[in-house]
């Protein structure tokens, strides 16, 4: 059996232990279900609020001009005094009504809170302003003129993409997918590889493969894990805010979702991906020094990939500067920034190729005496490898 | 028939069966006992030629060497810290001798310990454990691909050891679900489902109810039976004296006694036991002195005399009335209980069986 039939057996193995299919389906149908949930909401709630509203309007004859039309309001003629009108409001034959007091002044009354009032005071407003032009013998066009505010027009002479919202938007979507990717595998990684110290199958295991396989095969695995995770939380997400744009369409106004060209996309991919090789490299061959995670300091060490996504999401708004650049290469954080950047600015050519080469670098590098440690660390039951030991299986493997 | 030539230079690859002479090694304590019976036993398997290795302060096998030969039974026993499991470690490539050398020998080819034998070696660790959240058929199923066995051979083997342990209908069940002594018994499959030449079981009996025992005494005589050679450990001697066909005993490091169960009874000149039932105050240490005892055991009330094979007893009841109030009086056969511990002195801490 070839190292890397050895691998993918692992790897098939670590899938499966964390990827259950049958919960991955029903974490798909209950997600959808709730998106169904509340785009089916939405629609109702929105037909409801698409529903014009009746409302009587009293003494319309003290308004100083025509009566507007108001989008969604259908006006009533008005019942003789206001007590049949509140009776009307208690029998919900009528939404609300408008009392005129004067050209300069009126009463609303509804039943509770609602948008209409919002819309009458508006259309009235605007009605009596044009009234008022009309009166005063100033165009419409002179009006305009006098409400225009000065135009300007700005110039940056240096040269940067327009990092508006959307470019922002899609940054920190990358920083989410690749923090569900990193913790969701990472986090496999670390119950495993303990959870196989305390069941004590280390033995069995290393009697058959050697400590590389083992350790590529998990990384291989967790990879699965991690993308299945990613793609679960873009599911969830998008689910989320697809019932929720149903549900307050009519408060965002329209929207368009920012998405990031194709080469972007698999510059993204590269890079997020041979990230989570070396960081899982790293971990795994780390825990496997750690007796207990109960009580072991080590265990802590989890949350070291968060750090370039803190560094990756506080270079957001200064791609360009030389510390993003170098972020943007140093291996252990490049496949965090260099993402961010490729959805803020336009990177130098020569970014992606040199982060790439030094992210294989460096995963060769890690597996190298990750797998040393790991050996070492793996087999060793009831006390925790000293710093030195854990050196000294670095250097001689 | 020809003496037996020191393991360090027996021939390696040879295939077929070859006539050898068994006696122990010299360097070894018990080379003074000389060539013992002869066998017509097949071709080494396994070899470990003056294997040393240290862990910090501690030297747990101390320039051990000794020869399994091909569809042997072989037994290394001791006490517990007694290099065992380190040189089984060893065996299996989980650890590097620091010293000597260890040679696997399958299908004519000679090679080192390490994961390229595991197609050929099953193992069950000391330290046991199995995923405990996977359903039986998957876990078995992993361990066969492990193993080098394609997932459709491995499912299917799985499936057979399931019906051969009578779990088949629990194939879907997770590990934690079953007795402990069941566990056991799928620990034991997943080491011996791919039909390795070699298997090596350090403490199979452990943890184990006499009834569960006796089932996986059976599996091993099986096995044995369909031609693969065991290397076990175990604490159990009459388990061990039913199924071993050869026994090394190792104290502090070093194997102290080997050969057959009869050997090993010769090389201590043990033969029937003499057991007494005295007085409480009663002190039978003087009988140690008589020619015909090799070794005094007392438990209570009870004295066991192991009897020098081929002596005379002559006056030892008349010594023994004497020295002690007899109430009762039986015999039995030497147990490889008695030589283990005649051999390790009564004291596992103890030298070899010179200083006993």
């Amino acid at each position: 059996m070839t190292h890397w039939q050895q691998v993918f057996s692992v790897a098939r193995w670590e899938f499966l232990r964390f990827v259950k299919l049958r919960q991955q389906l029903i974490s798909l149908a209950v997600m959808l279900g709730a998106g169904l949930v509340l785009g089916v909401a939405g629609y109702f709630i929105a037909k409801a609020r698409a529903k014009p509203v009746k409302v009587a309007l009293v003494a319309p004859e003290r308004f100083d001009g025509a009566v507007p039309a108001v989008e969604g309001v259908t006006w009533q003629p008005a019942a003789p005094d206001e007590d049949a009108l509140k009776r009307q409001l208690a029998a919900k034959t009528l939404d609300g009504y408008v009392v005129v007091a004067s050209p300069d002044s009126a009463r609303i009354v509804l039943r509770e809170k609602a948008k209409w009032p919002t819309r009458v005071r508006d259309a009235f407003t605007a009605a009596r302003r044009e009234a008022a032009i009309r009166q005063s013998g100033i165009t419409a066009g002179q009006f305009a003129a006098l409400q225009a505010t000065m135009a300007f027009e700005t110039t940056y002479t240096k040269q940067k993409r327009d990092t508006d919202g959307a470019d922002e938007a899609v940054a920190i979507g990358i920083l989410v997918l690749v923090f569900a990717g990193v913790m969701g595998g990472a986090g496999y990684l670390f119950t495993g590889i303990t959870g196989e110290k305390q069941l004590r199958v280390t033995d069995a295991i290393l009697s058959a493969i050697s400590p590389m396989a083992w350790l590529d095969g998990k990384i291989l695995g967790q990879l699965g894990v991690a993308i299945v995770g990613i793609f679960n939380t873009v599911m969830s997400l998008g689910v989320l805010a697809a019932g929720a744009y149903v549900l307050f369409r009519d408060k965002f106004g329209p929207i368009s979702i920012p998405m990031p060209g194709p080469a972007v996309v698999v510059q993204v991919l590269v890079l997020v991906l041979l990230g989570l090789v070396l960081w899982y490299a790293l971990l795994g061959a780390f825990t496997s020094t750690i007796d207990d995670p109960n009580d072991s300091m080590r265990s802590t060490v989890l949350l070291l990939p968060m750090l370039p996504m803190y560094l990756a999401y506080l270079i957001k708004a200064k791609s360009d500067t030389p510390l993003a650049v170098g972020l943007s290469t140093f291996p252990l954080t490049s496949y965090a920034a260099l993402p961010v950047r490729l959805a803020t600015t336009t990177p130098a050519w020569w970014e992606f190729p040199v982060a790439v080469a030094l992210l294989l670098g460096a995963i060769w590098l890690a597996r190298l005496l990750g797998g040393r440690l790991f050996a070492a660390g793996v087999q060793m039951y009831g006390k925790e490898p000293s710093f030195r030991e854990m050196l000294a299986a670095l250097r001689t493997g | 028939m020809q003496a037996e030539e020191p393991r360090q230079r027996t021939g390696c690859s040879v295939a077929g069966t070859v006539s050898i002479e068994v006696g122990f090694l010299p360097g070894c304590h018990l080379s003074r006992i000389g060539p013992l019976e002869t066998q017509t036993l097949s071709v080494p398997i396994l070899q470990v030629r003056d294997v040393v290795k240290r862990y910090a302060t501690v030297t747990a096998v101390n320039g051990v060497s000794l020869t399994v030969r091909a569809g042997e039974r072989f037994a290394l026993l001791g006490p517990n810290g007694a290099g065992k499991s380190s040189l089984i470690r060893m065996v299996l490539g989980l650890t590097r001798p620091d010293a000597g050398g260890i040679s696997l020998h399958f299908d004519g080819a000679i090679t080192p310990p390490g994961h390229a034998n595991a197609a050929r070696i099953g193992y069950l660790p000391e330290e046991r454990g199995l995923y405990q959240d996977v359903p039986l058929l998957r876990t078995l199923t992993y361990f066969a691909t492990l193993r080098g066995m394609t997932s459709r051979a491995g499912e299917a083997a799985a499936r057979e050891w399931l019906e051969r342990l009578h779990l088949a209908d629990r194939a879907r069940e997770p590990v934690k679900a079953l007795s402990k002594g069941n566990q056991q018994k799928v620990q034991l499959a997943s080491a011996l489902l791919h039909r390795p030449a070699l298997a090596i079981l350090d403490e199979p009996f452990s943890g184990l109810d006499p009834l569960n025992q006796e089932y996986f005494l059976g599996l091993i005589r099986d096995l044995a039976a369909e031609g693969t050679t065991v290397l076990f450990s175990a604490h159990q001697m009459q388990l061990v004296e039913r199924l071993a066909d050869r026994i090394a005993i190792m104290q502090a490091g070093r194997i102290v006694l080997e050969g057959t169960p009869a050997q090993l009874a010769a090389a201590w000149h043990a033969g029937d036991v003499l057991v007494m039932q005295v007085a409480p105050g009663d002190d039978p240490a003087p009988l140690a002195r008589h020619a015909a005892v090799a070794a005094v055991h007392r438990e209570g009330e009870e004295v066991r005399l192991t009897l020098r094979r081929g002596v005379p007893v002559g006056d030892l009841l008349a010594d023994a009335a004497r020295t002690c109030t007899i109430r009762a009086v039986r015999t039995e056969r030497a147990s490889l209980h008695d030589i283990y511990v005649q051999t390790l002195g009564g004291n596992p801490a103890a030298a070899g069986p010179e200083a006993a």
